[in-house]
C-alpha cells in the first residue's frame, strides 16, 4: 500500500518535468496531487486531532508541494521562490519540534541570505528570460526512477521499523476476551492460550522494548498462563490478569511507536506511563521535555561540547570568503 | 501525538524533500536549480537531525544542524562563484554545454526534440516616424 502513492509521485514528476513538445502538465499534476492525497489518508488517523497534529500536516504538505515545485519549474526564478516555501514550512517543522533558534535561524540565513544570493545570481546571469536548457531536462526518466527507488527503500525501511500490526492484533484480542462474561468464553477468545501467550512473549522480546517493560509483559503473561490453567477462578479474577497483560503491551505500544492506527482501547485502564529507573522523565504523553531555553542551552553546547566544532567552522567561512573573492573577483585583464 | 510516531513522520517528511531534491539535481540543466535541489536535499537531512534531537531530549541534532547551515552557506557562496565563472566562459548557465568534462566512454547528451517554434508576431502596421528618433543606449551586463 506505501508502493501506490510512491508510483504515482514518481509518474507525476517524470510528467512534470520539463520537457519540448506536447503539454504534460495537467496529468503530472493530477498525478502528484493524487499520491499526495493517497499518502495523507494512509498515514493520517482521523478522530480528535490535536492541533500539533494539524500544523504538522500542514506544514509537511506545503514542504512536500513545494520540492516537488523547486524540481519541476522551468523559470529559475520561480524554482528559488519555491525553495523559499520549502525553507519556511520546514522552519516551522523545526519550531514544532521545539527548536525555535533554528527556526530563526534557517529563516534568516537560507530565505534571507542564500535565496537572495541565489536570485542575484540569476539576474546577472540570464536576464534573457528561460534559456533554452531551461525547456529540457537530462535523462528524466532514469531521474525519476533513481530518486523514487531511493525513496521506496527509505520509506520501507521507516514502515517496517516503525509499526506494530502483531501486537495490535494481540491487544485487540486481549481487549475482545475481557468483555466476556465466562472464563470459557474468555478461553475462546483468545483462540489457543498458549499459542496467544508465545506470540505475546515474542512481542516482549523486540529489542526495542526496554528491559522494565518486556519484564512486565513477561510477568503478565505468566500470571495469565497460570491463572488459565488453574481450575475454580472466578470471571473478575482472569479479567484482571487480561487487564494486567493488555496494559504491559500497552505500554510497549507507547514506547514502539508505530504508523498505525491505535486498538480500541479499554476506557477503565491507567495510561499514565510507569517511571522505570534510569530513563529521563517523560511527561503524560511520554515525551521528553527539552529545556525551556533553547538559546541559552544551545548557546552553552556550542562552547563546550562542540567549541572545537565551531572554531573549524569560523575557519570554514573565512576560506570560503576568500576563495569566493578569489575566484569571482574583481574584472580586471591582467589578474585573470 | 505519540512521540515515535512523531519521530516517525518527520523522518518521512525528510526521506522525500531528499529524495525530491536528487530528482532535481539529476534532471534539471539550469546550473541554479540543480543548486537549489542540492540545498533542499541539505533541508531534509537537517529535519531529520532535528527530530532525533526532540525524540532523545538533548540539543546535539540542533547544534550539528547548526553546523549544516554554517556549511550549506560557504557552499552556496564557493559554487555561485564558480557558476559565475562558468558562466563567463560560455555565456550560459546549461550545464550540457560542459560535456567535455564526460567519463571517457560516454556518449554525450544531444538535443534531439527542437523546441516549438514561438507563435508568429502579428503584423502590425508600419507608421511613417513623427519626429527625430533619439540615440539608443545598448544595456549589456557586466558579468
Amino acid at each position: 500500500m506505501v508502493l501506490l502513492p510512491l508510483l504515482l509521485g514518481g509518474a507525476g514528476i517524470y510528467l512534470l518535468l520539463p520537457r519540448p513538445g506536447k503539454r504534460t502538465g495537467l496529468a503530472g499534476a493530477l498525478a502528484c496531487g493524487l499520491a499526495l492525497l493517497l499518502a495523507g489518508a494512509l498515514l493520517v488517523h482521523w478522530g480528535p486531532l490535536p492541533v500539533e497534529n494539524i500544523l504538522f500536516y500542514i506544514f509537511a504538505a506545503i514542504a512536500i508541494a513545494g520540492g516537488g515545485l523547486l524540481v519541476t519549474q522551468r523559470n529559475p526564478v520561480h524554482a528559488a521562490l519555491s525553495f523559499a516555501l520549502v525553507v519556511l514550512s520546514t522552519c516551522g517543522l523545526f519550531l514544532l519540534q521545539a527548536a525555535p533558534f533554528l527556526m530563526a535561524a534557517t529563516t534568516i540565513i537560507y530565505a534571507g541570505a542564500i535565496i537572495v544570493t541565489f536570485v542575484f545570481v540569476i539576474m546577472l546571469a540570464q536576464q534573457a528570460g528561460l534559456s533554452d536548457a531551461d525547456h529540457r531536462s537530462r535523462e528524466p526518466a532514469l531521474a525519476c526512477i533513481a530518486g523514487f527507488v531511493l525513496l521506496g527503500a527509505l520509506l520501507f525501511v521507516l514502515h517496517g521499523t516503525y509499526t506494530t500490526r502483531s501486537l495490535d492484533n494481540l491487544l485487540e484480542r486481549t481487549a475482545a476476551a475481557r468483555n466476556q462474561d465466562t472464563v470459557d468464553s474468555m478461553r475462546r477468545t483468545l483462540g489457543d492460550p498458549d499459542n496467544f501467550l508465545s506470540a505475546y512473549r515474542d512481542e516482549a522480546a523486540n529489542f526495542r522494548v526496554p528491559l522494565p517493560m518486556a519484564t512486565d509483559m513477561e510477568n503478565a503473561a505468566n500470571e495469565l498462563q497460570l491463572a488459565l490453567r488453574k481450575e475454580g477462578l472466578s470471571a473478575d479474577q482472569v479479567r484482571g490478569h487480561l487487564d494486567r497483560v493488555y496494559d504491559a503491551g500497552w505500554q510497549a505500544r507507547q514506547r514502539l511507536g508505530s504508523l498505525d492506527a491505535p486498538p480500541p482501547v479499554v476506557p477503565s485502564f491507567d495510561r499514565l506511563p510507569k517511571n522505570a529507573q534510569g530513563e529521563p522523565i517523560r511527561d503524560r504523553a511520554g515525551q521528553v521535555a527539552l529545556p525551556h531555553e533553547n538559546v541559552a542551552h544551545l548557546g552553552r553546547l556550542l562552547f563546550t561540547d562542540y567549541l572545537l566544532a565551531v572554531e573549524l567552522g569560523g575557519t570554514l567561512l573565512l576560506a570560503a570568503t576568500i576563495g569566493a573573492i578569489a575566484i569571482a573577483g574583481r574584472r580586471t585583464e591582467g589578474l585573470r | 501525538m505519540n512521540p515515535v510516531a512523531m519521530l516517525a513522520n518527520n523522518l518521512i517528511v525528510g526521506a522525500i524533500l531528499f529524495a525530491l531534491g536528487m530528482v532535481g539535481f539529476l534532471a534539471r540543466r539550469n546550473l541554479i536549480i540543480m543548486f537549489l535541489s542540492a540545498e533542499m536535499m541539505l533541508q531534509g537531512v537537517a529535519l531529520n537531525l532535528v527530530a532525533f534531537a526532540r525524540y532523545w531530549g538533548n540539543l546535539q541534532g540542533q547544534a550539528f544542524t547548526l553546523f549544516i547551515i554554517t556549511v550549506a552557506a560557504c557552499e552556496a557562496g564557493i559554487a555561485l562563484a564558480l557558476i559565475l565563472m562558468l558562466y563567463r566562459q560560455r555565456h550560459s548557465l546549461d550545464v550540457s554545454l560542459w560535456q567535455d568534462l564526460r567519463e571517457p566512454g560516454l556518449d554525450p547528451v544531444v538535443d534531439e526534440v527542437p523546441l516549438p517554434l514561438p507563435p508568429p508576431e502579428p503584423s502590425l502596421p508600419k507608421l511613417t516616424p513623427a519626429g527625430i528618433e533619439p540615440r539608443h543606449q545598448e544595456e549589456t551586463s557586466h558579468v
